[in-house]
């Protein structure tokens, strides 16, 4: 009997992997990306970590290289650690934001049917396609003194009118939820309709209210969905660039902005370098505690 | 039965606050792109004015070619990268499938700020001239990586007994790939070149590291224009390049099909009744 | 290979000619200790087996015992760990699997989603560059055979399964292999339309008169479509034989279980001669019963459900009570206890059976010994 159980469970684990033979010289496939990974993504990022712990000297530009910590104790100061804080709350909101504005969209598109139901996708879709400068360009004209939403909400009372609404906190907010919505609710709808509609009449049958299913069903059995969205908003939230440059003024308001300072402004490579590098560990620590949840995303994406 | 309509009604009105908020900027960046009034306080009439300016802006003109220039070669690139990933996967064993996979979320997933400073490091470091290849490698790092998310969804849905019950029938390793892998590849590979060059055309964040000072895109420009001014140029650009864009991806659509172009689902055509 | 695809002519199927049937000459397909491992576990071990040319032989047993993995071995699409594979005298094992000349039906059907029907046939008929011509006469003169002709054009995607069934059987079957694999190839189907295809692929085998290589888990199924069938179990070929000698001769417990003789009697050797062993049966007592080669001293002696004849409680043989009693329509499911807590299950005709019999009614079996088996215990 136990050798019957132990064959089909070899049996099931090789069928699962079974790989084509590899006499078809994969190894030689994978040289052109193995190599362009290596090259332009890995050794930059190693890069970045010997030059966060180098000095340089301001008369000359040249860089030191050692194990200085200067750099990294310049992070803790109140000019670059303020911005970083600010940065991550910001991102922070605006996750929040995009999970708790994406999950009834996502409900909404999964109600619908057939037709209906692609050229809402398409709708959520396309607007990613559309340069986030012009998308965000746009929101600096609705938000200027005699923009429409301005007006709207001064109509409201929610705010004074002639009110110049760009360049604050709140324009880089709506900016930030606007552009990266759809890359919430797209992998919180995959994983809605991976969701076994038998379930859903189970929950009706033992008598939850629709409301009830959704708090107590579709919710939790959403979270695969979830975990990817947060990771492909967070993360790349938390370096954003240009939606603070446009909509944040000339004020640096966010990482991306001062680490943009660091190279192409003040020359700072070192500082800059460490910025980059505090950003990439916090993104590993993420992803490593997420690793598990990696293979749903697999299944999401 | 009321509770249900009301929660229907809520999720509806928040997917239409939703639909809003992403179609009410390009709607009036559309409109004013024919506004008269240059300062944009008000509508003073529709005019062609902005759309003949950009056109006969030189520097437009060059900025748009070299946009282009650098999104053609980012998707040749980038799907040929995809191509080779996904099929060389398949063939590696567990641990470096893990790997490959891992790289390619990484670079989806990595803020583009510490990427492109990144390659700004390395390029200065080996001597390299900020400019064209620069920024294309840059736009090459991430796009590849949607490209890879794409062939991969539909090469895992459509290979596998495809291929086998190909060399069942005589096909040798490269026919069955010509003859079956990529025609059942080809919509993915459309999918995902359409990507990349959106993508690549719109970026903003590697252009700005690593194009230098001899090299300038679109987007640069318009970030340019839109830090001193606010100008209608800008709008009749944006109108353009939105046009531009919707075309191309209607005809795709028109071409393959609907859930093709979305890359939300696998594609389910040829489909058996099967396990 | 001269099974000449110019033999099929007309689609309903001639009687077949008992010449191309198991045709005599030598082995068309030879496994010599063939093995497979994953991971350092056997998955196939030891196989040996000789088909003959027309012969139409069925791997059956149960899930995971490496029948499907002896088939893709055979095909080249799985690797042996060792041990041969001779196709036609030829050793083919390290032959990579497009270079073999055998083809197969696959579970999942497996038709090219992109390409047409008569294109799905005519796939291996281009790789080797055949004139247009003869790939159109073949591919119509296929589409004949499994009466599907008309549908040429037609996407897979657009036909039901049986029809796609039909279509992946003619586009291995056109490029004439010297023996044709099937793997579970009716197992998606409905029962009607299991018996249909059953039916049409034993046609067409006789017609052809090329070796068939069939798997499946269902015994039934294996029992009558087969001239041999091979047992599997745990990696290992059991027994291998006509389907009625499985059936009324098991080699070993597991076969017996596998075919469905239920009853196993514990019996003591009491000696042998020749073919014949004398035993002490429960239940039975002493009987001169058929046996296998190697009993020991303890033996099991199978009794299978339709042997035993129910009689009435006077009646000549042991007593036994009825426990349990299924109406299964043409036939009807009888459970017994007899004494020492011997427990039989029977079947019997329906008919043969008075209306009235229930549980706990008194009855009297009788077997007669030619019927019995003997295997080790």
């Amino acid at each position: 009997m136990a050798n019957l159980m132990k064959t089909a469970q070899t049996k099931a684990k090789a069928a699962a992997v079974r790989r084509l033979p590899p006499r078809w010289g994969g190894w030689l496939l994978a040289v052109p990306p193995m190599l362009f990974t290596l090259l332009f993504f890995l050794a930059p990022l190693v890069l970045l970590m010997i030059y966060s712990f180098g000095k340089i000297d301001i008369l000359t530009f040249e860089i030191k290289f050692g194990w200085n910590l200067g750099n990294w104790a310049a992070l803790g100061n109140g000019v670059y650690l303020s911005g970083l804080i600010r940065s991550l709350v910001l991102t922070l909101v605006s996750t929040v934001l995009c999970a708790v504005i994406g999950f009834p969209t996502a409900l909404a598109i999964s109600r619908a049917s057939g037709r209906i139901q692609t050229v809402l996708l398409l709708a959520i879709i396309v607007p990613y396609w559309i340069s986030f400068v012009v998308r965000n360009y746009a929101w600096l004209t609705l938000l200027g003194p005699r923009g429409l939403v301005t007006r709207l909400l001064t109509a409201v009372h929610l705010t004074g009118p002639g009110q110049d609404l760009r360049y604050t906190t709140g324009a880089i907010l709506v900016g930030m939820v606007s552009s990266y919505l759809p890359l919430m609710i797209l992998p919180i709808f995959v994983a809605m309709e991976r969701i076994d509609p038998a379930v859903l009449d189970a929950a009706a049958d033992l008598g939850l209210t629709a409301l009830a299913t959704v708090r107590r069903v579709i919710l939790p059995l959403s979270m695969p969905g979830f975990i990817a969205g947060i990771l492909l908003v967070g993360i790349p939230a938390t370096g954003e660039y240009t939606i603070p440059s446009i909509l944040g003024g000339g004020k640096t308001l966010m990482v991306g902005n001062i680490i943009h300072d660091q190279f192409l402004g003040v020359g700072d490579i070192p500082v800059g370098s460490a910025i980059a590098t505090a950003l990439m560990g916090l993104m590993l620590v993420l992803l490593l505690a997420t690793r598990r949840r990696v293979r749903q995303l697999e299944d999401v994406l | 039965m009321s509770s249900v309509r009301k929660r229907h009604s809520f999720s509806t009105a928040v997917l239409a606050a939703v639909l809003v908020l992403f179609y009410a900027p390009i709607l009036v960046v559309a409109v004013n792109a024919l506004n008269q009034d240059d300062t944009l306080n008000s509508w003073g009439g529709g005019t062609l004015r902005w759309f003949r300016q950009i056109l006969a802006d030189g520097r437009v003109r060059g900025d748009f070619g070299t946009s282009a220039l650098i999104a053609a070669a980012t998707t040749i690139l980038s799907v040929a990268i995809a191509l080779t990933t996904v099929l060389a996967a398949r063939r590696l064993p567990h641990g470096g499938r893990t790997a490959f996979n891992m790289i390619t979320y990484a670079r989806l997933m990595l803020p583009e700020v510490v990427t492109a400073v990144g390659l700004f490091l390395l390029f200065r470091r080996f001597g390299i001239e900020m400019g064209l290849v620069p920024v294309i490698i840059g736009h090459t790092l991430f796009c590849s990586a949607y490209a890879t998310v794409v062939v991969q969804a539909r090469y895992a849905a459509v290979s596998g007994r495809f291929s086998e019950a190909a060399a069942d029938l005589g096909a040798g390793p490269w026919r069955t790939f010509r003859r079956v892998t990529l025609p059942l590849l080809a919509p993915a590979l459309v999918v995902a070149g359409l990507l990349s060059f959106t993508f690549s055309f719109d970026d903003v964040v590697s252009s700005v590291f690593l194009s230098g000072s001899s090299v300038e895109t679109l987007p640069m420009l318009m970030m340019g224009m839109i830090r001193q001014r606010v100008t209608p140029e800008v709008n009749a650009i944006a109108v353009a390049v939105m046009t531009i864009t919707f075309a191309v991806v209607a005809l795709v659509v028109a071409a393959t099909s609907v859930r093709a172009a979305g890359g939300v689902r696998s594609s389910r055509d040829g489909a058996t009744d099967d396990e | 290979m001269t099974n000449d695809t110019s033999a099929l002519a007309k689609a309903p199927a001639n009687p077949p000619e008992p010449a191309t049937r198991a045709g005599g000459g030598a082995p068309v397909l030879k496994l010599r200790s063939l093995r497979r491992e994953y991971h350092g576990a056997a998955v196939v071990e030891g196989v040996d087996l000789e088909l003959r040319d027309g012969e139409f032989f069925s791997f059956i047993g149960p899930s995971g015992c490496g029948k499907t993995t002896t088939l893709r071995m055979i095909a080249g699409l799985e690797d042996a760990s060792s041990g041969q594979i001779l196709l036609s005298g030829k050793d083919v094992t390290k032959v990579p699997a497009h270079r073999r000349n055998v083809h197969t039906v696959f579970q999942s059907y497996a038709l090219f989603p992109h390409l047409t029907v008569a294109e799905n046939i005519a796939f291996g008929l281009r790789e080797r560059k055949r004139p247009d011509q003869e790939i159109r006469a073949r591919v119509s003169r296929m589409l004949e055979l499994v009466e599907l002709t008309g549908r040429q054009n037609a996407r897979p995607r657009e036909l039901s399964g049986g029809m796609q069934q039909r279509v992946a059987l003619a586009r291995s079957l056109v490029l004439d292999p010297a023996v044709l694999l099937l793997d579970e190839p009716l197992g998606a189907l409905d029962l009607r339309l299991r018996r249909q295809m059953q039916l049409l692929l034993k046609t067409v085998q006789q017609e052809v008169g090329i070796t068939f290589v069939y798997v499946t888990h269902d015994q039934e199924e294996a029992f009558s479509m087969s001239d041999r069938v091979g047992v599997m179990n745990a990696g290992e070929l059991v027994q291998v034989g006509a389907p009625r000698d499985v059936y009324e001769r098991p080699a070993t417990r597991f076969v017996a279980d596998f075919v469905g003789a239920v009853n196993q009697l514990p019996a003591r050797v009491l000696g042998r001669s020749g073919d014949t062993v004398e035993a002490d049966v429960a239940l039975l007592g002493r009987v001169r019963v058929p046996a296998t080669g190697e009993i020991g001293a303890e033996a099991l002696c199978v009794v299978r459900p339709e042997v035993p004849a129910l009689g009435p409680a006077d009646g000549a043989g042991p007593g036994c009570l009825v426990t349990d009693v299924s109406f299964e329509g043409p036939q009807t499911s009888v459970g017994l206890l007899a004494a020492d807590g011997i427990a039989l299950t029977i079947v019997v005709p329906s008919h043969s059976l008075p209306r009235d019999l229930a549980t706990g009614d008194a009855v009297t079996v009788s077997v007669r010994e030619d019927n019995l088996w003997l295997i080790p215990a």
